[in-house]
């Protein structure tokens, strides 16, 4: 039996949690979760281990910008955001994101 | 990542990871509300959110990643993978030692005599006094002191008695410019 995995792939964390907070600015990790999780059907679980790590590398980048603030239930948590170079990036990883799935599924479907 | 990011991440390492941890309890808090929801008890709901979590440690460890005191330790893994690796191939391990300790062995040996006799001045109070005596076709000669006051007819005078025509010279600090010229000794 195949293995089934559906933890997101290496590289499209990040473009999931770009477009996740172009979609809804405004995030915190839990949240951004998840959106993830039901955006897609449950298809896609975040590997909740790794989320952080990588949120914190794309702030260092300037993707993101993070502030702390009180969530409805009064808990402190640290919200995120997209920068202007985030949106930039977003278009930039998408437009790969398509370009590599146009590619694979035309190998996959040749006659 | 850029050097001077790992310096600043070292830097604000303390502000930085309690802000990671304060994140990760609110993630698992969040986690354990929405698990007991679902009609977990509190324990259950607190194991289950760490294990979805996974290794709480692992944020933490990864996020430290870019900062000086982990690059060092990545240096200092690497040396000891080299020194193993040296380990496994005693043969490669021989022969590198050798050619460099032959290499540097050698550089030292020509540099010492370079050094011994041409850069440094004479291991002698007053190298300027030195005066070097030639006889003849130049091959023998030898070193004495200059007296005060000598005058090369005195001094020629004593060596005459071996028998040899000859020259003296004046040695400066150095040996390389030896001589101010010879000068020849008449009698």
């Amino acid at each position: 039996m195949p293995r089934q995995k559906n933890d997101i792939l290496q590289g499209t964390l990040v473009l999931l949690i770009l477009r996740a907070l172009e979609a809804r600015p405004r995030l915190h990790g839990y949240a951004l979760t998840n959106h993830i999780q039901t955006v897609s059907a449950e298809l896609l679980r975040v590997e909740e281990g790794s989320l952080y790590p990588a949120l914190h590398r794309m702030e260092q980048e300037g993707w993101l910008k993070s502030t702390w603030g009180t969530t409805e239930k009064n808990r402190q948590a640290r919200f995120y955001s997209l920068t202007a170079a985030g949106r930039k990036q977003l278009k930039h990883e998408r437009d790969n994101w398509e370009r590599l799935t146009k590619g694979v599924n035309r190998v996959l479907k040749e006659a | 990542m850029a050097w001077h990011t790992r310096l600043l991440n070292f830097i604000r390492h303390r502000r930085l990871t309690p802000d990671i941890e304060r994140e990760v309890a609110f993630h698992l808090a969040e986690r354990t509300d929405d698990l007991m929801a679902q009609g977990m008890s509190t324990n259950e709901a607190m194991r289950e959110a760490r294990r979805r979590f996974g290794n709480p440690k692992l944020p933490r460890t990864r996020a430290d990643g870019p900062d000086v005191l982990t690059w060092l330790e990545s240096v200092v893994a690497d040396i000891r993978y080299a020194l193993r690796s040296l380990r496994r191939s005693p043969g490669f391990a021989t022969v590198a030692v050798l050619s460099l300790g032959l290499g540097i062995g050698a550089n030292t040996a020509v540099f010492s005599l370079y050094n011994a006799l041409v850069l440094r001045t004479l291991p002698v109070s007053n190298p300027e006094e030195l005066v070097q005596i030639t006889f003849g076709d130049g091959r023998t000669s030898f070193l004495c002191v200059q007296h005060q006051q000598l005058r090369p007819g005195e001094r020629w005078r004593r060596t005459q008695r071996a028998g040899l025509p000859g020259e003296w010279r004046l040695l400066p600090h150095t040996r390389r410019s030896a001589g101010v010229g010879p000068t020849h000794l008449e009698w």
